[in-house]
């Protein structure tokens, strides 16, 4: 059934500032490249990557964001309908972390626990320059039931270990998920769409009365 | 007095006769030459008995009794009204044809309680009508041969009874007429169980484009909603940021390379295209087309080279969608998302190109001074005009040479306007003297002939 093997694919959403990284870590996660000028792919904001989970193939979307400060509000149409999100701060910025933790604040209102969440240090080729205490972070991952890691994009550390730890968290929640429904899954699956549906509908309108007043102003 | 009361109560009664009325019931008046129908039923049933002749003729050695059986069923209709009959009709007829019994009659149980009316069309639906002279009919048949045989008469059957369906029910809301395109995608599902995974996509792909096309009318920006006026608010929102550049949005565009320029009016241009097309899909190609000519521009306009990230696409994308100013881009938008399939856009590149194209438009719709890190003063001089349009022409000018000669087109065009008008007031001039000419003339003619008649009658009274 269509259903079944599109079972184990997975939005993920890398969020966080601009400059953190979130590019580096998504090239260096499917093409083990960094930096390098002679990419084969054209663009690195929507990659695919195929893992091997305790023998389930799993099939992740890894979706980039813009991080800008202007791009903020846009939020909620990238990261709706994902299964994961990757939060992304630069160790070196001490703002960038003060972001991470707006993203989270956001989306647990958004989306509640739907959503699996890592946390990810980066730049830790830069341990010298070092603004955010490692282990605040990871307190602070710790309380919203997150997980956190360190990761380099440039030395290609704890990269491979995030994403296989989201996946297996993504793959446990769809399995809780799916003994909650009841036989009857066919069913269930419609009314998830129609929801999906409605959401994308009201979305935009939403947002687009708040711009009005912001430009009218 | 009383009698005119009497005659006209009398013609109420008759009137009011169910006699009179058509015999399915639809509350319209029959007629006997229509056999009592009303016209709009009688043409359904005529038209029903003709497919269905002629499909039985096609089918002659299988159906070997077939016709006669027709017609006894169609002398059955005439002496009852009804919607039973049809019923049975179209069952045994389905007996006859098809190998797989779920699907038609599965969808058809389904909507009870739907208007009198769909009852009798499916009927006529029912034989694959071999005159549909329409595009899509003929495209959806290709497709349709690529499939395995009874499935395909499956798909089929059940496309042109949903479209019925919803053309039936025009006073549907948008949002459950969405929840009935994703109900058709599911049932669709549950019919090719046993198939790969690559077969369904097909399968679906095709039956989304057959459906959509043929709805398209009825439920692209629908009525109901406010999609119309958005359009426009947008259109004209997007036409007062004319004056943004790509500094502006921090956008990577080098406007300068004359590559960079072909390209950006080729991303434009795909999505000045999304309107053009009519299945969501053809659509969301669109989008990608021009979301790959956007990831060459920022690959160019950027000389270290490297992957594009998406913090520099999607300024480069809202700044294309600015220049552009697509019509009814929202409606286009709104109409995707209600209609593509749900996995499409949730999962694949084509969804995220969508998502990022929903992004620039929300950008859009709110985007004020601090959004692009200027004072609310600057902005409101460029919003408003307040600088002399001179200054501001001029670089716009530079920027797009499509415009610039599209001006002096329109110049030209003017110019030939004017010498036009001026000639057909000459023209008018010339009409005018010419008919003012026959006038005088005709007056002197008539002068002299009464003159002389004058003098002939004056003669003639004097020798009388």
């Amino acid at each position: 059934m269509a259903t079944a093997s599109r079972k184990n694919q997975f939005k993920v959403v890398l969020l966080g500032e601009g400059c953190v990284g979130k590019t580096s870590l998504m090239l260096r996660y499917v093409q083990d490249k960094f930096n390098d000028k002679h990419l084969t792919t054209l663009q690195a904001s929507f990659l695919n990557k195929r893992l091997n989970l305790d023998g389930q193939r799993v099939n992740i979307a890894i979706w980039d964001t813009a991080g800008q400060e202007r791009f903020h509000a846009l939020g909620p149409i990238y990261y709706r309908d994902s299964n994961g999100a990757i939060l992304v701060y630069d160790i070196t910025d001490e703002d960038s972390f003060c972001k991470v933790k707006n993203w989270v604040k956001e989306l647990k209102k958004m989306l509640g626990e739907d959503i699996a969440l890592c946390i990810a240090g980066n730049k830790i080729d830069l341990e010298k320059d070092r603004h955010v205490d490692a282990s605040e972070a990871e307190a602070y991952a710790k309380t919203v039931g997150a997980k956190h890691f360190h990761t380099s994009a440039k030395l290609n550390k704890g990269i491979e270990e995030m994403f296989f730890e989201l996946s297996k968290k993504m793959l446990e929640r769809q399995e809780k998920n799916d003994a909650k429904v009841p036989r009857d899954g066919m069913v269930e699956r419609g009314t998830n769409r129609r929801k999906n549906v409605v959401i994308v509908d009201e979305q935009p309108q939403r947002q687009g009365g708040g711009g009005c007043c912001g430009g009218g102003s | 007095m009383a009698d005119r009361n009497k005659t006209r109560s009398k013609i109420y009664e008759r009137l009011n006769n169910p006699e009179l009325r058509c015999k399915t019931g639809c509350g319209f008046y029959g007629n006997p030459a229509w056999r009592g129908y009303c016209s709009v039923c009688y043409r359904e049933v005529y038209l029903k008995q003709q497919r269905a002749r002629a499909a039985s003729h096609s089918r002659e050695d299988a159906l070997a009794g077939g016709s006669q059986n027709l017609q006894t069923e169609v002398a059955h209709e005439e002496e009852e009204a009804g919607k039973l009959k049809f019923n049975k009709f179209e069952e045994k007829k389905k007996f006859q044809l098809e190998s797989k019994k779920q699907s038609v009659k599965k969808l058809f149980k389904k909507s009870p309680g739907r208007s009198s009316l769909p009852d009798g069309i499916p009927a006529a639906n029912f034989t694959l009508s071999p005159v549909e002279p329409q595009k899509s009919a003929t495209s959806f048949r290709e497709f349709l041969k690529t499939l395995k045989k009874p499935a395909a008469q499956d798909v089929n059957d059940k496309c042109k009874l949903f479209v019925q369906r919803i053309l039936n029910n025009p006073s549907l809301k948008v949002e459950e007429q969405s929840e009935m395109a994703m109900s058709e995608h599911l049932q669709s599902h549950q019919l090719f169980q046993n198939q790969p995974q690559e077969v369904i996509d097909r399968t679906l792909d095709g039956v989304e484009k057959y459906i959509m096309t043929k709805l398209y009318r009825v439920v692209f920006c629908p009525a109901s909603t406010d999609d119309e006026a958005t359009d426009l608010a947008n259109q004209k929102r997007m036409r007062s940021f004319n004056w943004i550049t790509p500094q502006h949005l921090d956008a990577a565009i080098n406007p300068d390379s004359d590559k960079v320029q072909q390209l950006i009016e080729d991303a434009q241009q795909d999505l000045v295209e999304i309107n053009t097309k009519r299945a969501p899909q053809d659509k969301l190609a669109c989008v990608v087309r021009c979301c790959k000519n956007i990831y060459k521009i920022i690959h160019l306009s950027t000389p270290a080279g490297g992957a594009v990230s998406a913090d520099d696409f999607l300024p480069c994308l809202i700044y294309i969608v600015l220049k552009a100013n697509p019509t009814m881009l929202h409606s286009n938008v709104q109409y995707i998302s209600r209609f593509c399939n749900p996995n499409k856009l949730v999962m694949g590149e084509a969804g995220y190109y969508f998502t990022n194209l929903c992004c620039a438009l929300s950008f859009i719709e709110k985007l004020d001074a601090q959004a692009l890190s200027m004072s609310q003063e600057e902005f409101n001089r460029n919003m408003y005009g307040d600088e002399s349009d001179g200054t501001r022409a001029k670089p716009n000018l530079k920027q797009n040479p499509l415009s610039h000669s599209n001006l002096e087109v329109l110049g030209t065009l003017r110019e030939r306007q004017v010498k036009l008008k001026e000639d057909a007031l000459v023209l008018q001039e010339q009409m005018t003297e010419f008919r003012n000419n026959i006038v005088k003339e005709v007056d002197a003619i008539l002068a002299g002939v009464t003159s002389k008649g004058d003098k002939y009658l004056k003669s003639t009274l004097t020798t009388m």
